[in-house]
């Protein structure tokens, strides 16, 4: 192992793979891809596994090898030609929830397989029963918009224009998607010729040997993080407050077996699978079981499939970490990955609480709403989300109106949401207080209200976090938990989507009807505390309220 | 996975009773006590953790894991 090589090759996969998000940023044309960058690319070799993966999204990068994987199980290698490219959004086939959809282009370097430029992109409307694509109150995958199998949408660099034809026939905003579908596209396509590059610049087998190493320097590394973790077993659980059909709280727990060099998460005592679309995917338990331990070890591990080797997850079928067809799911990415993370984290912590952090506020606040625009005439559809705390740690505060631990997202900005969409922003502020007291404080949530400028819009909502509370670790206290609230023109208060439409949650609804001078007020929740309130000191508590924190 | 005939569709998505992954073959099986057939599993890692849940629930002190990683399916 030539460890300068290696490091080179790394950064360099690294940087291909930022390359790609780039691309997809700036020439994709919904809000959810150029401003949100709800998407992720990475590089993966020929067995399918993760080379390297941008700091884009880590909800989808713990899943990227199986979703790559099960593209394969359905169209092998031998039906592969240069200038494919294949699309896949299936949630129950590898897939992570049917608004995600990824992207393989397969890499061939004078005419031998070398595997994957990967791109894996939120888009923002696919069908379904609400615009937007998350309906709160779907009880089946059906509702939830068009599930695309793995199918070429590219053969030999040329559109295979039925699947177009077929996937935007489906779509509310075909133009919009049209857009980001091939933005993903561009993105795959820089891919292969940078990893091309790469190839002809260290020769074949070298290339292949460097890979090789970097993961099995990873898994090294990886390892021996695990060894510095007591052996043991340790528990935790927390809650999906309910899953916008029924008012049932949903259980996820996991026990975590750490055994030497190795680690199982076995989630076996974790609740069946809900009527409500907060169902997790197999996906998604991976996903998030990687994205708990990558945040409890040391961040310069090489993040490629050789770091996850060590580590076993056990979902078994029909549990809501792993629900199974033809469940409702789309939630299950955004909110209940975020559960299943901390849940690993709270478990861990017994073990390692210096490297432990308190939970963030556990909901991107999803907002998803179509209208037409009487300034353009056009149909708008908008996936928007809202940061909210995150949790104290052992060494600072928890960020403020930051994007959850799956999301690293970005909010839209004021301007350039009121330009692209018909809504006028009242107010947007940190809620001061809303973070968990404790040694290290949690994160401020954020509020906004909103004035509808369409007679015609319809918005729905997927969130959590307004009953259960995040809560604190080591002592520290719990967050404030988060809120959506309405008003009409013609009233004074705000009140819930209980109480204005008589939905059966208040954080998860469909399809409520606003006219022109209604308001909706966002309120997503603040991080839990860490250590006890005791150990702040007086001068930072003085810091608190000088500064408006509290 | 239990596809048509015609490979158009999906008939059944097969999955590992333990860990949860597709099963894209007949998977691994067990005869319980009872003469009960047992699975699908994808793998006889899967096979020995499940038939361990007792033993572990009952384990006092760490748990000895066993690697997994020959095992698995591809």
């Amino acid at each position: 192992m030539n460890l300068v090589d290696m490091n080179i090759v790394d950064r360099r996969l690294k940087s291909i793979a930022e390359e790609m998000g780039i691309v997809l940023m700036k020439t994709s044309y919904s809000t959810i891809f150029n401003e949100g960058r709800d998407f992720t690319c990475g590089v993966a070799d020929e067995s399918c596994e993760l080379l390297a993966s941008a700091d884009f999204q880590p909800a989808q990068v713990g899943g990227m090898p199986l979703v790559v994987s099960s593209i394969i199980k359905e169209i092998p290698l031998s039906e592969m030609d240069e200038g494919d490219v294949m699309i896949h959004n299936d949630p129950f086939r590898g897939g992570m929830h049917t608004p995600e959809h990824t992207l393989i282009k397969p890499v061939f370097f004078e005419g031998e397989f070398f595997g994957f430029s990967v791109a894996i992109g939120h888009i923002a409307e696919v069908g379904g029963m609400v615009p937007g694509g998350f309906p709160g109150e779907a009880t089946e995958v059906y509702q939830e918009g068009l599930r695309v199998p793995p199918v070429k949408i590219q053969a030999r660099g040329k559109d295979v224009e039925p699947v177009w034809k077929i996937m935007l026939a489906n779509h509310r905003t075909p133009r919009q998607n049209h857009g980001d579908i091939r933005a993903l596209i561009s993105a795959v396509n820089r891919g292969e010729s940078r990893i091309l590059e790469l190839i002809k610049e260290y020769g074949p087998e070298r290339y292949r040997e460097i890979c090789t190493d970097l993961k099995d320097y990873a898994e090294r590394r990886m390892r021996a993080e695990i060894t510095s973790i007591p052996d043991g077993v340790y528990s935790f659980e927390d809650f999906m407050e309910d899953d916008g059909v029924t008012d049932q709280a949903y259980k996820i727990a996991v026990d975590v077996y750490v055994s030497q060099d190795k680690i199982v998460a076995d989630f076996s005592r974790t609740d069946n699978q809900s009527l409500g679309p907060i169902n997790a995917v197999l996906s998604v338990a991976w996903s998030a079981t990687y994205n708990a331990i990558l945040h409890l070890t040391d961040p310069q591990i090489p993040r490629n499939s050789g770091a996850f080797r060590p580590i076993k997850i056990v979902a078994p079928p029909g549990k809501l970490v792993n629900a199974d067809f033809p469940a409702a799911e789309v939630g299950g990415n955004t909110e209940t990955h975020i559960r299943i993370c901390h849940t690993v984290v709270g478990a861990l912590a017994q073990a390692i609480p210096e490297r432990a952090f308190a939970p963030d506020g556990g909901t991107h606040s999803n907002f998803l709403f179509g209208a037409t625009d009487e300034r353009t005439g056009n149909y708008a559809v908008c996936y928007d989300f809202t940061g909210a705390g995150w949790g104290g740690r052992p060494v600072a505060d928890g960020h403020n109106a930051t994007n959850c631990i799956n999301g690293n997202s970005r909010m839209n900005p004021v301007e350039v949401f009121e330009t692209r969409f018909p809504w006028r922003f009242e107010s947007l502020g940190l809620i001061p207080g809303s973070g968990g007291d404790g040694e290290y404080r949690g994160g401020l949530g954020v509020n906004k209200v909103l004035t509808c400028l369409s007679d015609d819009m319809e918005v729905s909502f997927m969130s959590d976090r307004q009953k259960i509370a995040p809560w604190g670790i080591g002592g520290g206290g719990e967050g404030q938990n988060g809120s959506v609230l309405i008003r009409r023109k013609s009233t004074p208060d705000f009140v819930t989507a209980c109480e204005d439409s008589n939905k059966t949650s208040a954080s998860k609804f469909n399809r409520i009807g606003f006219r022109k001078g209604d308001q909706i007020s966002i309120s997503s929740p603040g991080g839990g505390g860490y250590g006890d309130p005791q150990e702040r000191s007086s001068e930072q508590r003085a810091k608190d309220r000088d500064e408006g924190w509290v | 996975m239990k596809y048509s005939a015609n490979g158009l569709y999906v008939e059944e998505y097969r999955k590992c009773i333990n860990c949860g992954e597709l099963v894209y073959d007949e998977g691994l099986f067990f005869t319980d006590e009872d003469g009960t057939r047992i699975g699908p599993f994808s793998s006889a890692w899967d096979m020995e953790w499940y038939k361990g849940r007792e033993a572990r629930q009952n384990a006092k002190g760490p748990v000895l894991i066993k690697d997994w990683r020959s095992e698995t399916q591809s």
